[in-house]
């Protein structure tokens, strides 16, 4: 691994500076190093293996996750939240699910904000681009049946699930489970072909530009016992930390303009549902179905459900914590995920995590609950004896006449947790509430871009890593030519087997 | 020491594992060490602004029986810690309620992570990749 590098007692200098390596930073590094740009990618975590643990994992947590997971965002109803910090960053803990934007969500963003170029058929080639090194497949075999009880209650209430493609490769010695198509996997190996250079283990505290150049200060920390401060020296800096980090990083930097002010989310709240036949086999594949019957409202759909996590998801209802120890291979997690809420992200002063802040209105809360019921309602027309839905203090559910317990969702005891975060710095021409320009330049700087999901507006109502990828790539390429008109970057070509399902890229989705 | 946030946890997670994780194996002592474990590198992570906070919080509940009992939280017997950690989790104080709700969930999660460990895909092999160069940056003494 000759590209990895590890931080001396000097200033390292770069042409360009990407700082995280999560899907909008790898990409942005693996397109600029193969256009023969000198970049370094500084990543505040470890660079570990895709497989170094278990999926959903105590060690996993421990080794990839910020904060080992314990990050909430406080406000009228809690919400936890987690952020990768490791290579890879989020794409290394999350499930894989993908989706393109929908037209309708990038046209909306591109009136209200004055984004140039990104409506549907504007992002379309970096879509299939970004498609073409991350393999977009759906389940080689029928999903398991947790997963099609979504689809079985769907149907039995008249309403469409759908099966979510992954971004996993299907072949090889682990051609059950695939392999998870995350940026250590994909992008970042190409970065590493084209000649980039990695520190990881370092974070960078502020950015200052003091002359012609950035100057990005930080501490090298490989293990508790190492620690060096780090300067590094670059002629343009893109930031891709994510929807919490840049905005923090930003501030930090004394660059705060409608920083941090726009955070959106998708709030998501969980159900435990126990069946009476076995629907949790061990080893069996990844939960895919989704219902997106109601969006933008709200959608629902099916989460990995090994016992840990069950018996995570039983914490309101753990006086029953014994239904898991007899009967795990009968129950699995499902959720309500809603797109309300808003936040704000603050740097605290002597302090190194920034605060988030979250707050709900009583309509933004309903729709949670109305997502909350309707699942309710899909899972017992499915099959469901009893329901434990995550609001403290509450009864388990054992018909849907119990329903009438949540008819109203209290913000104090809803456990409400969310993986989708962004719009802290939101892209668009529109100065007065936007921190970069349509293309990721940070308004009011020079050489300095944004490239993560804190660009995207608002919410996607889907999960973002397609939306986050695309949006990388279209502005990694705008840069490289209006930098070097000269040089464009080809998307490099994998080899795709023929024997395994692939996703047909499409605005909607395949129905099951 | 009278008060210590090492042994409030130890305690702590050793009353909701026995109180709640009646599962085959709860009356291992390595497994609740390795809970206790979990739940102190979890402290040492977590946000820095939240780590004061929780520290006090969780000394102030080892603290909770001084002035009746004697004993701190972490020196009662077992029942009297379920009755202190049931009334803390029904508080009409939103701060216990969710020290509990911390506790509980980490507890839970630590412990059903141990009695039903997942297994690496490919158990082995080296998990992290190794700096191997100063790179070709430029470096200045």
């Amino acid at each position: 691994m000759s590209n990895i590098i590890t931080a001396g007692n000097g200033a390292l200098e770069a042409e360009i500076v990407v700082v995280g390596s999560g899907p909008g930073g790898a990409i942005t590094a693996a397109l600029l190093a193969e256009a023969g740009r000198n970049v370094l990618l500084v990543e505040d975590g470890p660079y570990m293996r895709l497989d170094s643990a278990p999926h959903f994992s105590q060690q996993e947590m421990m080794q990839k996750y910020r904060n080992g997971g314990i990050t909430v965002g406080m406000g009228n109803a809690n919400v936890s939240y987690v952020e990768g910090r490791c290579v890879g960053g989020g794409s290394e803990i999350n499930r894989g699910l993908y989706h393109r934007t929908p037209a309708d969500v990038l046209e909306r963003w591109s009136t209200e904000f004055g984004i140039q170029a990104l409506l549907y058929p504007d992002l379309e080639p970096h879509f299939d681009a970004c498609e073409e090194t991350v393999r977009v497949s759906y389940l080689p075999g029928e999903a398991p049946l947790l997963s099609r009880k979504l689809d079985i209650g769907a149907q039995k209430l008249g309403w469409n699930a759908v099966e979510v493609p992954r971004l996993v490769r299907y072949d090889g010695a682990n051609r059950a489970h695939g392999t998870k198509q995350s940026m250590t996997e994909t992008f970042v190996p190409r970065f590493f072909d084209a000649g980039g250079t990695l520190l990881s283990n370092t974070r960078i505290r502020a950015l200052t530009r003091p002359g012609r150049s950035w100057s990005l200060r930080g501490e090298y920390r490989p293990d508790l016992a190492v620690h060096r401060d780090v300067t590094i020296r670059a002629g343009t800096v893109f930031l891709a930390c994510g929807a919490i980090q840049t905005p923090a990083l930003l501030r930090r930097s004394g660059i705060k303009r409608n920083v941090g002010n726009t955070l959106h989310f998708h709030p998501m709240i969980k159900v435990v549902a126990q069946f009476p036949e076995e629907v949790n086999p061990p080893d069996a594949l990844d939960p895919v179905h989704q219902i997106k019957e109601f969006d933008p409202q709200f959608s629902l759909g099916c989460s990995m459900s090994s016992p840990s996590a069950l018996a995570l998801a039983m914490t309101d209802h753990s006086v029953f914590l014994h239904e898991v120890d007899r009967n795990w291979k009968h129950m699995a997690i499902y959720y309500a995920q809603a797109t309300g809420g808003v936040g704000t992200v603050r740097s605290i002063p002597g302090f190194r995590d920034p605060l988030v802040r979250v707050r709900f209105t009583p309509h933004e809360l309903s729709d949670v609950r109305d997502g909350l019921v309707s699942l309710c309602r899909c899972l017992f027309a499915a099959g469901a004896d009893v329901l434990y839905p995550s609001i403290s203090n509450s009864p388990p559910l054992e018909s849907p006449a119990d329903l009438r317990h949540i008819a109203d969702l209290p913000a104090h005891r809803a456990n409400l947790q969310t993986l989708h975060l962004f719009s802290t710095c939101p892209m668009g021409q529109t100065e007065s509430r936007c921190v970069a320009d349509s293309f990721g330049k940070v308004h009011g700087t020079d050489h300095l871009y944004i490239a993560d999901a804190s660009l995207l507006p608002a919410p996607t109502i889907v999960n973002p890593q397609g939306t986050v990828m695309a949006v990388a790539h279209r502005n990694v390429l705008r840069f490289l030519e209006q930098s070097r008109p000269a040089v464009r970057a080809e998307p490099q070509r994998t080899r795709v087997p023929t024997n395994v399902p692939m996703y047909v890229p499409s605005v909607s989705s395949r129905k099951s | 020491m009278l008060l210590s946030f090492d042994c409030a946890v130890s305690a702590l997670a050793d009353c909701i594992i026995r109180e709640r994780c009646s599962a085959p194996g709860s009356d291992s002592v390595e497994s609740r060490v390795s809970v206790t474990q979990f739940l102190m590198r979890l402290h040492a992570s977590m946000p820095d602004y939240l780590r004061l906070p929780m520290r006090c919080l969780t000394l102030a509940f080892d603290a909770w029986p001084l002035l009746i009992t004697g004993k701190p939280f972490h020196r009662l017997s077992h029942e009297r810690r379920c009755r202190q950690i049931e009334a803390w989790r029904h508080s009409r104080f939103g701060k216990f309620r969710d020290l509990i709700k911390f506790y509980d969930s980490l507890v839970i999660f630590g412990w059903y992570s141990a009695l039903y460990p997942l297994t690496p895909d490919a158990p082995g092999r080296s998990a992290v990749m190794s700096p191997a160069r100063q790179g070709r940056l430029s470096v200045h003494e």
